[in-house]
């Protein structure tokens, strides 16, 4: 296993995630764009684990996941009430902190 | 042989990772994610992390996207907003991919130092999360009992829509 | 003589004048202007009686009598103090005052007799008969200031004291103002010293002020000569006096012809060892200037008042002159007869005014000597002295300056004899167009369609009073044979006497007789040739308009240009602009608070990456 090559990888998913996250006006997307983000920390808390040859670093993966699932649900549900009261879930029309 | 692998998994993470973002139909985004995933667990198993891996396709894959696919089937989210890049989608995550991979490939190239690899198994796992982390597997269980009252207080309908 | 006995005579005199006042004040609306003039004239009248008294106990030599009266504060090695010194000069001063002052109470009694305030114009009268003597008894430059400042506002309420009428107004804050002026001089005189933490008495300023370097000494001298162009009207800080004769004649009796003017006289007197000679130079041409300047000034006056104001100025500035040469004794020789004659011509000229009811102009007046016989004798009295005509006292007093000038240089002289030849034409001219000739009066025109009136007793008795004194008080420095000079005696050992060599009294009398003659003659074909109201004679050729657009406009527009771009502008502004400033930086950052999750999201990126990236460059 070469670390800089986990790098370059986390890296440029991490991007992509964020980018996700900022380009597009779907809240869903958005949402699968932070768990992209996610998703390129774990792996690279993998590779650290098998850098140091630890094995705290898959549990802490562990947890990760348990919390991103749990922030999924409850993301879900926001943005069922959002389409329940704007019958959209682009965040176009959320313009309430403006000003 | 293992070089090999981890650069093939990258191209289809990277690959399926930019498709999630520029894919106008959400399903389409759902699906990708799953392709994303699978990568992702091959590249646990390549790395000696076998529990992790398929726990991650079965949390991710199997749970998370199956609830965003239920949110989108149910609300009728699936309608394709039209976009005058949309034709360029498949070439821009492929090409990510490609270059991604490229530029794994050269910056692994002068990196002197290799690690080894060792299989963690199971059991170690369960020991270890359940002597050392137990404190916070034991909150994890509270995290999780507040998310589900905080959603299903949030989605209830209101008294008016019940009577 | 006992030091407890010149304590209660200090007090006392200090104090009948102020009590005085403010009993006067008191009972201003329950007494006749009768009681409050009896009471104001006791009071002065006193108050002459113990001048007189200390004038005569007081031993010349030393300091005199020294009598604290309180103290301020002490700084350090420096004790402020007020106290009442009593030598040879405040005496002479005291003497002066309280005596002139008193007769011109008495008088004042008959001349507001009618007036609807009158009782209160004694209160003032008090009040500036007290400030005038701290002036003068003052022990130190600080106390002298105190006084000062005090005849100041007396003469400003004084002025204005018929303040129905705007012009009059105008007038008393004038002569404030640029007395106000005159008083920077007096404060940096002051400075110098209290800066060096030196004390400022009179017994020990003088050598304090040898000591100093030369650019100091300069500063004092020049703050003392501004002083004295602002209190005796010199230079170009006259214009008050003339304006100041709006307030009622008594007051320019008091105020403005014999006390309050000569302060200035007073305080050269007082700093006789301050100035450098180059700054002696300045004082005499100052003085020698205005008094050209006044005479000239006086010639082209209609007003009875004005031609006498610019008298004062004129012989203001001889005394000035004088002190300039050194010849301090001729100076305050001539303070003291000039104060006798000329306060009994401003109380004639306030006579007639009376007599006419209210007739100010030389235009209309004329022929009076048939009707006011008195108050013609004693006037013709007072010119004869103040154009030098032996052997009143006017002759003696000029002489003595006459001879300080030829010790000086004949051009010097020569000037002298040409200021005493414009004295005698302008006193001549006013003489005949009041009194001789005949009447230009219409009597139907007067408001009682009466003829003039001689004025009643209570005003005749003090103009017969003054005219003695204009004949007699010459004695006093009369360089006769069978006189012994008292003035130069008693002040030589507080100011040395010039030594100037003594003219033959008969030639020096031939010479008053034919400068008067001369000028006189010059004045009489003036009154009779040259019209009564001469073009631009009243507006002084346009000379205060002149010095106003020199000093008082570059001041007024100093001070409305700092109003407008500094205070309104600059400051103002510059907290407005900060204030519109944060409302633009907040309008520009306002624009960032789309509303859009995304754009907030992007910021937040951005914030995390540059925070990220200063770790890891700190690192």
């Amino acid at each position: 296993m070469n670390v800089a090559g986990v790098l370059v990888l986390t890296a440029v998913l991490a991007a992509i995630g964020m980018m996700g996250v900022l380009a597009r006006r779907n809240v869903l997307v958005m949402m699968m764009g932070v768990e992209l983000m996610l998703t390129a920390a774990n792996i690279l808390m993998v590779a650290a684990g098998v850098v140091h040859g630890l094995l705290d670093a898959q549990l802490l993966v562990f947890f990760v996941m348990m919390v991103a699932a749990a922030e999924v649900a409850v993301g879900l549900g926001l943005l069922v009430l959002l389409f329940r009261f704007r019958q959209t879930i682009s965040t176009k029309g959320l313009t309430w902190l403006k000003g | 042989m293992k070089d090999l692998l981890f650069l093939a998994f990258t191209f289809f993470i990277t690959a399926s990772a930019m498709a999630v973002v520029v894919a106008r139909n959400p399903i389409y985004s759902v699906l990708n994610m799953v392709v994303c995933f699978l990568g992702v667990g091959g590249l646990y198993l390549i790395w000696g992390a076998p529990f992790l891996a398929i726990v991650h396709l079965i949390v991710y894959a199997g749970a998370i996207m199956v609830l965003f696919l239920f949110v989108i089937l149910m609300m009728n989210l699936n309608e394709v907003a039209p976009s005058p890049w949309s034709k360029w989608a498949p070439w821009a995550s492929i090409g990510t991919g490609g270059l991604t991979t490229l530029g794994v490939a050269w910056a692994s190239h002068g990196w002197p130092t290799h690690y080894a690899v060792s299989v963690a198994s199971t059991k170690a796992l369960g020991l270890r999360l359940f002597q050392a982390y137990a404190g916070p597997f034991e909150l994890s269980a509270i995290l999780f009992l507040a998310a589900v009252i905080g959603v299903v207080t949030m989605t209830r309908s209101s008294e008016k829509e019940r009577s | 003589m006992a030091q407890g006995i010149g304590q209660w005579l200090t007090w006392g005199m200090l104090a009948l004048p102020l009590g005085a006042a403010l009993v006067i004040r008191w009972f201003q609306t329950r007494w006749s202007v009768q009681q409050a003039g009896w009471v104001a004239s006791g009071a002065i009248g006193m108050a002459a009686l113990g001048a007189i008294v200390l004038a005569l106990s007081v031993p010349t030599h030393g300091h005199g009598l020294m009598v604290p009266l309180w103290q301020w504060m002490s700084i350090g090695n420096l004790t402020l103090s007020l106290g009442v010194q009593w030598d040879a000069l405040s005496l002479l001063m005291a003497v002066m005052v309280t005596v002139i002052a008193t007769l011109i109470t008495v008088y004042a009694m008959g001349y507001m007799a009618h007036d609807m305030r009158g009782t209160s114009f004694f209160a003032l009268v008090s009040f500036f008969v007290f400030w005038m003597l701290a002036l003068v008894s003052a022990d130190s430059l600080l106390g002298l200031f105190f006084g000062w400042e005090g005849v100041g506002l007396c003469s400003f309420l004084l002025i204005g004291f018929w303040h129905d009428t705007p012009s009059n107004r105008w007038a008393a804050i004038q002569a404030f103002v640029v007395n106000r002026v005159g008083d920077l001089g007096v404060w940096v005189a002051l400075l110098v010293p209290l800066a060096l933490m030196h004390p400022v008495g009179w017994g020990v300023l003088g050598a304090q002020v040898a000591t100093y370097p030369p650019v100091l000494q300069v500063a004092v001298g020049l703050g003392i000569i501004l002083a004295v162009c602002g209190k005796s009207a010199q230079g170009p800080l006259y214009v008050w006096l003339p304006n100041a004769m709006a307030g009622p004649t008594p007051v320019s009796a008091l105020i403005h012809a014999a006390t309050m003017v000569t302060a200035g006289v007073y305080l050269l007197a007082r700093t006789h060892g301050f100035m450098p000679p180059s700054l002696q130079v300045v004082v005499m041409g100052l003085g020698l200037g205005t008094a050209f300047l006044g005479g000239v000034l006086a010639l082209g006056q209609h007003d009875i008042k004005r031609v006498l104001a610019f008298s004062t100025m004129s012989q203001l500035g001889l005394m000035v002159m004088a002190c300039g040469l050194g010849a301090y004794h001729a100076a305050l020789f001539h303070m003291v007869t000039h104060a006798c004659f000329k306060a009994l011509l401003f109380l004639g000229a306030g006579s007639v005014i009376h007599g006419l009811n209210g007739e100010q102009s030389l235009a209309r007046m004329g022929g009076l000597r048939r009707h006011m016989p008195i108050t013609w004798v004693t006037v013709t009295i007072a010119v004869l002295a103040m154009m030098g005509v032996p052997p009143l006292s006017g002759f003696f007093s000029k002489d003595a300056i006459l001879l300080a000038a030829w010790s000086h240089s004949v051009g010097l002289f020569l000037a002298v004899i040409g200021v005493s030849l414009l004295t005698a034409c302008y006193m001549v001219r006013w003489w005949w167009l009041t009194f001789m000739g005949s009447p230009r009066y219409d009597a139907t025109d007067t408001p009682s369609h009466q003829s003039p009136h001689e004025s009643p007793t209570v005003m005749t008795v003090p103009l017969m009073l003054l005219a003695g004194l204009s004949v007699t008080v010459g004695v006093i420095n009369a360089p006769l044979p069978w006189c012994p000079p008292l003035l130069s005696s008693w002040l030589s050992p507080l100011i040395p006497a010039l030594d100037g060599h003594h003219g033959s009294l008969a030639v020096m009398a031939l010479l008053g007789v034919g400068i008067a003659s001369v000028g006189g003659w010059v004045g009489w074909w003036m009154a009779h040739r040259a019209p009564m109201v001469i073009a631009g004679g009243e507006q002084q050729w346009g000379l205060p308009w002149l010095l106003a657009w020199v000093s008082a406009h570059p001041i007024r527009w100093a001070g409305v240009g700092a109003d407008r771009w500094v205070d309104r502008g600059l400051i103002k502004q510059s907290i407005t602009g900060v204030s519109w400033g944060i409302h633009w930086l907040g309008n520009r950052v306002r624009r960032l608070h789309t509303g859009q999750l995304t754009g907030y999201l992007v910021m937040w990126v951005l914030a995390l990456i540059a925070v990220l990236g200063s770790m890891v460059m700190a690192w």
